[in-house]
């Protein structure tokens, strides 16, 4: 088969367009880091990529909620632990008074200062985190318990957990109600505790005495099972933790560019590049009119 | 006898004159497409007889033939017709590639992302201001997105709608070509009895031009019959008989078809290659299919969304309440389909709550009030009486039968919509609309992010918590649910989304695969005709030096016999 010049120039452009395709393809890769971006560079790849990042995305989410339910719980256990500061104040008040040798006027006095501690207690129980009700359930906007003229402690919040959605089906209650049976034991401790001390009566200070370490009990339970819930999410922050680097370290190995190989390529085209340039210019002396004189 | 041999020498003189002419010419089109090298062939002049002996008279240029071959004629028309095919749709799509975004930019996935992300954050903050509006924002960025996607994607499709026009019009300039050089070859092979060698060069590049825009078929019976048609065999040209292309009919994606002049009926296989095949499958089968995936997606996205959305309640419950959808017959069923309402089709037997509230926020009563909804049988008109009907607020139907609720000083709102009717009328939704082209985030979210629901109406006591989530939790958990409610396979928000890029990135890559793999078989089948109809200078200057050499013997002879003329004349003198 005869091979014309044309055929020459022709098979040349075609090298050189391939290289210079090449050479884009490599450029964009280096300056990206990214062996695509682009979905009609690799169909299934990028759908992969899409995957992935949704699953970061996800996963910061996750963090995000358990970061929420956390706050949330870390607060409502720090009101409990004020509270059962204050029931062990009472039941050390209790044992006082519950003695024989306690006259009138010393309980009079007792009661002013538990009292005051019931007051301390329902300003815990009512306790708002960014202007939400911690203990009032998903009634969050009204106070989660309320005092009627006769002084009597009630709970007003509703009877539904605060949720948070930690993934699409996972979802954890992030509040303790006020309608657990700690809360009204407290009150209804000291509630006894000031009628006895009000009515100066020995024995019902000791019955009291006895409900508040009931309820002191409770409070300690109740402590107790939001702490295994911090605890529980804690963990799970480790694991989204652990997923999320995960990932992060997928994509990393799913889209980087393998920056040595790319450039060694860009290498091994520049110098065909270079080469069929030399060629079209050797081409064109190769005439045999350059010999006709 | 020395004036037969200067005859002779003249003979030879003229045809190796026509022989370079032929060089000359070749030479001279070097670089002219679509034509094909000459030869010219001698042969020798019709010998004397004398006695016994014949004597030769010379030589004479026999004829001039153009180096060419149908198959491979044939070869470059088809690979011309496929390339162009290939090449189209790859450009095609490549201008839409920004519609679907990159892992650089952030696309209709990381837009979907981010909305579900921030209902999620919204899940667990159901009172953060913030995070309402951020919903809303989020909602709004996939409404445009979508919206983006759609108007490039139907800007793209009538470009190559209108590109349809442009080549139609170039092909039917090309078959009048064909039939006008069919006229001059007819005439001068006719009247010379040689053959007119550029001007069916000049046919053939038409033909291979025609084949570019159109799948065509040529029929070349005999040297002097010449026809084009179209794979379906309708007959474009037919010697100097021609038939037009033209736009008419439909092609079934709202857009007109092509057919042939006079005609209604679509040309088969038009699309199976060419420029104007390759228009006709991105605009139909590429475009036309992604867009019709995008309002699918819409819909299921709106719809899907909507239908949890109604049956929530915002932090602040309305005054009043308008559908966003207006029925077309109030006294047709509210699930007719000559409603008008787009999701008509998803209601179902079943009922919903209404609950008002007095200026205090007080329910009344508590426990709302059932509105009972029958499909096929419970009218707008009758829907609307059940609400009027309910204490504290009225109901009626605008003036262009939009369902408008008002509780006054108080306040009203919905849940437990088992019938879909409140998103099909969109009364309380996130979204309006049913596709791509018309999606948005409804005017009642738009005017108070307050108004996305995240929590239910209590249906018992008809309290309304602020931190409710029940809502919300089932929206994020709608990303991942599959539905169907265009009649589609069923699939999530999300599936859809990745499906799109995955259905365009696949249909680049098989374009570019086909491109390539063409442009190959084209340089191949290029380099095949260059070996045999391409003029390669050095062999036609070598091919000029031989004749020229021979000229200059013939000249020689000239002059030789010119001596013996002389030499014989001086013996006289």
């Amino acid at each position: 088969m005869m091979v014309s010049m044309q055929a020459s120039y022709d098979s040349l452009l075609s090298g050189i367009s391939k290289q210079l395709d090449l050479q884009a393809k490599g450029n964009s890769q280096v300056a990206s880091g990214k062996r695509f971006t682009r979905p009609a560079e690799a169909s299934l790849d990028y759908k992969t990529s899409l995957d992935i990042r949704h699953g970061i995305k996800g996963v910061q989410s996750s963090l995000g909620a358990i970061t929420t339910a956390k706050t949330r719980l870390d607060n409502s256990m720090s009101m409990i632990n004020s509270m059962q500061q204050i029931i062990v104040r009472a039941e050390s008040l209790a044992t006082q008074q519950a003695s024989a040798q306690i006259t009138n006027a010393d309980r009079q006095g007792a009661l002013a200062e538990i009292n005051a501690l019931k007051d301390s207690l329902f300003t815990y129980a009512n306790q708002k985190l960014d202007g939400q009700s911690l203990f009032a359930g998903t009634a969050t906007g009204t106070a989660a318990f309320v005092k009627d003229a006769a002084g009597n402690v009630s709970y007003n919040g509703n009877s539904q957990d605060r949720t948070v959605a930690i993934t699409t089906t996972q979802i954890v209650n992030s509040n303790v109600r006020g309608d657990s049976a700690a809360f009204s034991k407290m009150f209804a401790a000291f509630d006894a505790f000031s009628a006895a001390l009000a009515a100066n009566s020995q024995t019902d200070v000791q019955t009291a005495l006895g409900q508040l370490n009931d309820a002191g009990a409770s409070m300690t339970d109740l402590n107790a099972e939001v702490g295994a819930r911090i605890r529980s999410l804690n963990l799970q922050q480790q694991l989204y933790d652990d997923i999320n680097l995960s990932l992060q370290n997928r994509q990393s190995q799913h889209e980087g560019v393998d920056i040595a190989a790319t450039v060694a390529k860009l290498q091994e085209s520049s110098v065909a590049l270079q080469a069929a340039y030399s060629q079209i210019s050797t081409l064109r002396s190769l005439s045999l009119v350059n010999f006709l004189r | 006898m020395i004036n037969a041999a200067l005859n002779i020498a003249a003979s030879s003189l003229k045809a190796q004159q026509q022989a370079i002419d032929v060089i000359s010419h070749n030479i001279a089109n070097v670089n002219t497409p679509g034509y094909s090298k000459q030869t010219a062939t001698l042969g020798t002049a019709v010998p004397e007889s004398q006695g016994a002996m014949h004597f030769g008279r010379g030589v004479q240029l026999a004829d001039i033939q153009r180096a060419v071959d149908p198959f491979l004629t044939s070869s470059l028309n088809t690979n011309g017709n496929q390339l162009a095919f290939a090449q189209t749709l790859e450009q095609g799509l490549n201008v839409v590639e920004s519609v679907f975004g990159s892992l650089d930019a952030p696309g209709l996935a990381s837009s979907l992302d981010s909305f579900f992300q921030a209902y999620q954050s919204l899940a667990n903050n159901p009172q953060d201001i913030a995070q309402r509006n951020n919903v809303r924002n989020f909602g709004i960025d996939i409404a445009t997105h979508l919206k983006l996607m759609r108007d490039q994607l139907v800007s793209q499709q009538n470009s190559a709608d209108s590109g349809i026009d442009g080549r139609i019009t170039q092909a039917n300039q090309l078959v009048d070509q064909i039939a006008s050089l069919n006229i001059q070859i007819s005439t001068r092979e006719n009247t010379t009895g040689s053959t007119a060698n550029d001007l069916r060069d000049q046919r053939d590049l038409a033909a291979q031009n025609l084949s570019r825009l159109v799948p065509v078929q040529v029929v070349n019976a005999n040297d002097t019959a010449y026809m084009i048609q179209t794979m379906g065999g309708d007959l474009l040209v037919q010697d100097s008989d021609v038939h037009h292309l033209a736009r008419g009919g439909s092609s079934g994606t709202g857009f007109s078809g092509v057919v042939m002049q006079g005609s209604t009926a679509p040309l088969a296989g038009i699309d199976a290659g060419g420029e104007i095949g390759g228009l006709t499958t991105l605009r139909d089968n590429r475009l036309g299919s992604y867009i019709t995936q995008l309002d699918s997606l819409t819909a299921n996205l709106s719809f899907g969304v909507n239908r949890l959305h109604a049956g929530g309640a915002g932090l602040v419950l309305p005054a009043s309440v308008t559908s966003e959808i207006a029925a077309a017959a109030p006294a047709s069923a509210v699930d007719a389909a000559g409603q008008n309402v787009p999701f008509a089709g998803q209601i179902v037997s079943g009922s919903f709550q209404v609950h008002v509230y007095d200026a205090a926020g007080t329910p009344q009563p508590a426990g709302g009030t059932t509105i009972n909804i029958t499909a096929g049988t419970t009218t707008v008109n009758q829907m609307v009486a059940d609400l009027n009907a309910v204490a504290g607020m009225t109901a009626s139907l605008d003036a262009s039968n939009h369902i408008v609720i008002n509780a006054g000083a108080g306040s009203v709102g919905f849940s437990n919509d088992s019938s879909n009717v409140l998103a099909a009328y969109e009364i309380g939704t996130f979204f309006h609309g049913d596709n791509a082209s018309n999606i948005a985030v409804s005017a009642m979210v738009t005017a108070d992010a307050n108004s996305i629901a995240a929590g239910a109406i209590d249906s018992a006591t008809s309290l309304n918590n602020p931190g409710g989530n029940s809502v919300a939790l089932q929206i994020i958990g709608f990303q991942n649910t599959a539905t169907g409610i265009d009649g589609s396979a069923s699939a999530s928000v999300l599936e859809r989304t990745a499906n799109l890029s995955v259905d365009y990135a696949g249909h680049v890559q098989a374009a570019n695969q086909q491109r390539v793999f063409r442009e190959a078989e084209s340089q191949s089948l290029t380099a095949q005709r260059q070996a045999l109809a391409g003029v390669n200078t050095d062999q036609e200057l070598i091919n000029m030096i031989k004749f020229q050499r021979a000229y200059e013997a013939s000249a020689k002879i000239v002059t030789t016999s010119n001596q013996m003329l002389d030499s014989l004349l001086g013996l006289i003198r």
